[in-house]
């Protein structure tokens, strides 16, 4: 393979243009990522709250620390944003909304509601 | 569908196929716990131990599992190029994404019992 080595590389994210399409984007990955992480520990709360009533107990006070309900809103944040942005990205997939202007639309419209359902859901759980 | 060593469709189904699946899940999940929220073990038991729930979750941990790899292959394919930790890095994540799709079904398992 021979590729071009002197071509130009511009990689400063500060000042890349970053249009909402390429957040979502982005945001899908640092979510999934997150997401990704947190298997274990979910898991590991699944297995404890199903083991016994003691356990279920355990589970539910681990669950009221304020750093891990500080992590828990991060993780629903990923969770809502890897959902919406998904929902949106498998549109696409089946060439739904694919003119710029439309592509861009959905990215504001995941933007919005994500934060909107994200106070929902802290407001209904905390 | 023959085993290739790179078979680009076969991760974009993959992923695509188990997306459905979770964000379908997911969904019904919210819709359940809106309508009646397992707030005692002997509920939150009993929704786990029902049959058509049971079943529903071990295949969202197994599509899980699969989703995860093909995304975070994708990611490490995009960021690690050393081919020694990248090939590591793999190995371990993907012992430990079957070792979790073990334990989650179990659970599932030893809580249907």
């Amino acid at each position: 393979m021979n590729f071009n080595k002197k071509r130009p590389v511009f990689l400063d994210l500060l000042k890349i243009d970053m249009p909402a399409t390429a957040i979502l984007s982005i945001g899908h990955r640092i979510s999934g990522i997150l997401l990704f992480l947190s298997i274990p520990f979910f898991l590991y709360l699944f297995d404890l709250s199903l083991a016994s009533k003691d356990g279920f107990d355990q589970a539910r006070s681990i669950l009221s620390q304020g750093f891990i309900k500080f992590l828990c809103v991060m993780l629903l944040w990923g969770l809502i944003h890897h959902l919406l942005a998904g929902i949106r990205f498998l549109l696409l997939d089946i060439h739904v909304g694919m003119s710029k202007q439309a592509a861009s639309k959905s990215a504001w419209i995941v933007h919005v509601s994500e934060i909107v359902s994200l106070l929902i859901a802290v407001f209904i759980l905390l | 569908m023959s085993w290739r060593p790179a078979n680009g469709l076969r991760s974009w189904l993959i992923q695509r196929i188990s997306a459905v699946y979770l964000a379908s899940y997911l969904i019904a999940v919210v819709v359940a716990i809106s309508i009646c929220f397992p707030s005692t073990y002997s509920q939150w038991h009993g929704w786990i131990a029902h049959p058509v729930i049971n079943v529903a979750t071990a295949i969202f941990f197994i599509s899980l599992m699969f989703h995860a790899w093909v995304g975070i292959r994708d990611v490490v394919l995009d960021y690690v190029s050393p081919l020694v930790i990248r090939f590591i890095l793999l190995v371990f994540i993907g012992a430990g994404l079957l070792s979790m799709g073990i334990w989650s079904i179990r659970i599932l398992f030893s809580v249907a019992l």
